[in-house]
């Protein structure tokens, strides 16, 4: 009975890695860069490459391997189904068929693609794990609104909405912790909310939400009253308490990660692998 | 010495096992519990109380070491969870995420359904636990949870496991957050159910003079390790070590230092108030 243990993605861990003192700011530019990127891969090879690099920065950020494949388990029937219905469902060039019944074919070319589409999914959990594993919350927060922070300028609310996505984050743990506290409850007074099959646990679990709606519209009600008192309002004219300067090492892991990316495009374009 | 009703052998307990988070918070326990007796569990902050007493109905299930409630390891796959979590009823430490119906009857009849009580017995039996816990039920039975105040959230949350009918009673910090009076009334009705029916009980608290007050037996539980586990006379008398865990003294213990201080020759060993007074009559009747 350890629902924590499970929600690791989003989770941040301390350390002094390399990773870990890149700024912010260029490590969510390099993040989309690197997101873009594996979006774009066509090929296998492009995949290795890839994973390659994510070994490389999960080495240097000192994080494990194994600990953020786990973090998959969760998700893992949600992705063997998606999976499953992407094979099965395959429109496109029908190729080489290898079984069909009904509407149903299953083509080479299905299975390559949906397995395809997975692998570029799992990298970029990968890469979003080892994003959040090395960076603060705190710091993420203040590094998006400086990033869209400019578009103030066009009446764009971006202290606002970040505020909103920090609250956002700030609660997960706190509605994970709340949940545990409940199924704890009820379990202790009989409730069997982990036997059962999937609808009538699925109902169990409807008797968790009603309480856990309730419980959270009640924290934000205490939050708002919190920030109220102390006088919190909005974003204009906020300073900083510590203002970051970017550093060599910002730069250098920027122009290597790029060059890096570029690279690897051109060698499997010039050799045509992608 | 009566027999044990709950053994813990060599109990260890780590959180986020697997995981870089991962943290040994309870570092091989062995006690046991006797039959009919109020333990106190006592310890600073952080220290593993709440974790400990998952273990014994069976939310948690020892990794390493064993816990056998009742003559049955909590371990056996065999094991009947519902009727061993019937049997040890627990309130927890935040007594809202306790209570999850709209109403204290609703409330209250949760664990009857799950344990399938029959449908007419469920009404009374709901009546029959609010007086109990000397709440009325004209007046609480169909009253929304939210409107409760902490006092009577506590109760309600009480009356939802005692109507369940244990045979061990789990309390986790129950005095917190409650007014003197408040504080006053939930002891006694803790007292009064432990001796009208009986029920083993544990319980932790952060307030000392509960312990005083409540207590059969005392567990010093500090980091995860027990430090001390004996009757309240014999550990409140080494009062440097409680200090040196941060914890405090009873205030009677306090006061007895005090009269020493000043000269007057009270028994150090005194913890309680009726003692105290007995003594200090003796003394004033001798001199
Ligand atoms: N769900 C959890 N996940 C991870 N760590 C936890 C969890 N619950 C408790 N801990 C940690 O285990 C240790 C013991 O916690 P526990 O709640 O058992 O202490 P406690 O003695 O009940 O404290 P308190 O007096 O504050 O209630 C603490 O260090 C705490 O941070
Ligand atoms: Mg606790």
């Amino acid at each position: 009975m350890e629902l924590y243990k499970n929600t690791i993605f989003g989770f941040y861990r301390e350390g002094d890695s390399l990773i870990h003192k890149i700024d912010p700011r260029i490590k969510i530019i390099l993040l989309i860069v690197i997101i873009i990127f594996i979006s774009f891969i066509r090929t296998f090879s492009g995949i290795v490459f890839i994973g390659l690099f994510l070994l490389l920065i999960i080495k240097l950020s000192n994080s494990s391997f194994f600990y953020i494949l786990k973090g998959l388990k969760p998700v893992l029937p949600i992705i063997l189904l998606i999976l499953i219905f992407q094979i099965i469902f395959y429109i496109g060039e029908p190729g080489k068929i290898l079984f069909q019944w009904n509407f149903i074919k299953i083509s080479v070319l299905g299975i390559k693609v949906s397995c395809f589409m997975m692998l570029k999914a799992i990298l970029i959990y990968f890469i979003s794990s080892i994003f959040f594993l090395t960076t603060e919350m705190i710091s993420f927060t203040d590094a998006m609104e400086r990033l869209i922070l400019p578009l103030q300028k066009i009446k764009f609310p971006s202290h606002e909405i970040v505020m909103v996505g920090v609250i956002a984050f700030r609660f997960v743990p706190t509605l994970v912790e709340e949940l545990e506290r409940l199924m704890k409850a009820q379990i202790a007074r009989g409730a069997d909310l982990d036997r059962g099959n999937l609808i009538v646990r699925t109902i169990k679990l409807s008797g968790l939400l009603i309480p856990l709606f309730i419980s959270a519209y009640q924290r934000a009600e205490d939050l708002v009253l919190a920030m109220e008192s102390r006088c919190y309002r909005g974003g204009e004219g906020r300073t900083r308490r510590i203002a970051k300067k970017l550093t060599i090492l910002d730069f250098t892991s920027f122009i290597f990660t790029v060059l890096f990316f570029s690279l690897t495009f051109l060698t499997i374009r010039y050799f045509r692998l992608l | 010495m009566s027999k044990a009703i709950i053994k813990v052998e060599n109990l260890f307990h780590s959180y986020m096992q697997g995981t870089p988070f991962e943290k040994e918070v309870l570092h091989g326990l062995s006690f046991e519990v006797y039959h009919g007796e109020k333990l106190a569990i006592v310890g600073p902050t952080q220290s593993g109380k709440s974790t400990l007493l998952q273990y014994f109905n069976a939310i948690f299930i020892p990794k390493k070491g064993r816990v056998i409630v009742d003559e049955q390891d909590t371990k056996d796959s065999r094991l009947n969870l519902k009727e061993l979590r019937r049997k040890v009823a627990m309130l927890f430490q935040h007594p809202d995420s306790q209570l999850f119906k709209e109403t204290v009857a609703d409330d209250i009849a949760f664990g009857l359904k799950n344990m399938n009580f029959p449908e007419e017995v469920i009404e009374i039996t709901i009546k029959k636990a609010l007086a109990t816990v000397g709440l009325d039920s004209n007046e609480f039975f169909y009253r929304y949870i939210f409107s409760l105040s902490g006092g009577e959230k506590k109760k309600v949350a009480i009356a939802g496991i005692l109507a369940l009918n244990p045979e061990i009673l789990i309390l986790d910090d129950p005095t917190a957050g409650l007014d003197p009076k408040g504080r006053v009334d939930f002891l006694n009705s803790i007292k009064f159910l432990h001796d009208k029916l009986g029920l083993t009980t544990i319980f932790v608290s952060s307030n000392m003079n509960d312990v005083v007050e409540l207590a059969d037996r005392v567990m010093i539980l500090v980091d995860g390790k027990i430090e001390m586990i004996d009757i309240p006379e014999n550990i409140f008398i080494k009062r440097e070590k409680l200090l040196s865990y941060g914890l405090t003294l009873p205030s009677v213990v306090e006061l007895v230092d005090e009269l020493i201080k000043s000269g007057i020759n009270v028994d150090e060993k005194i913890i309680n108030i009726d003692q105290l007074e007995e003594s200090l009559i003796k003394i004033l009747n001798s001199s």
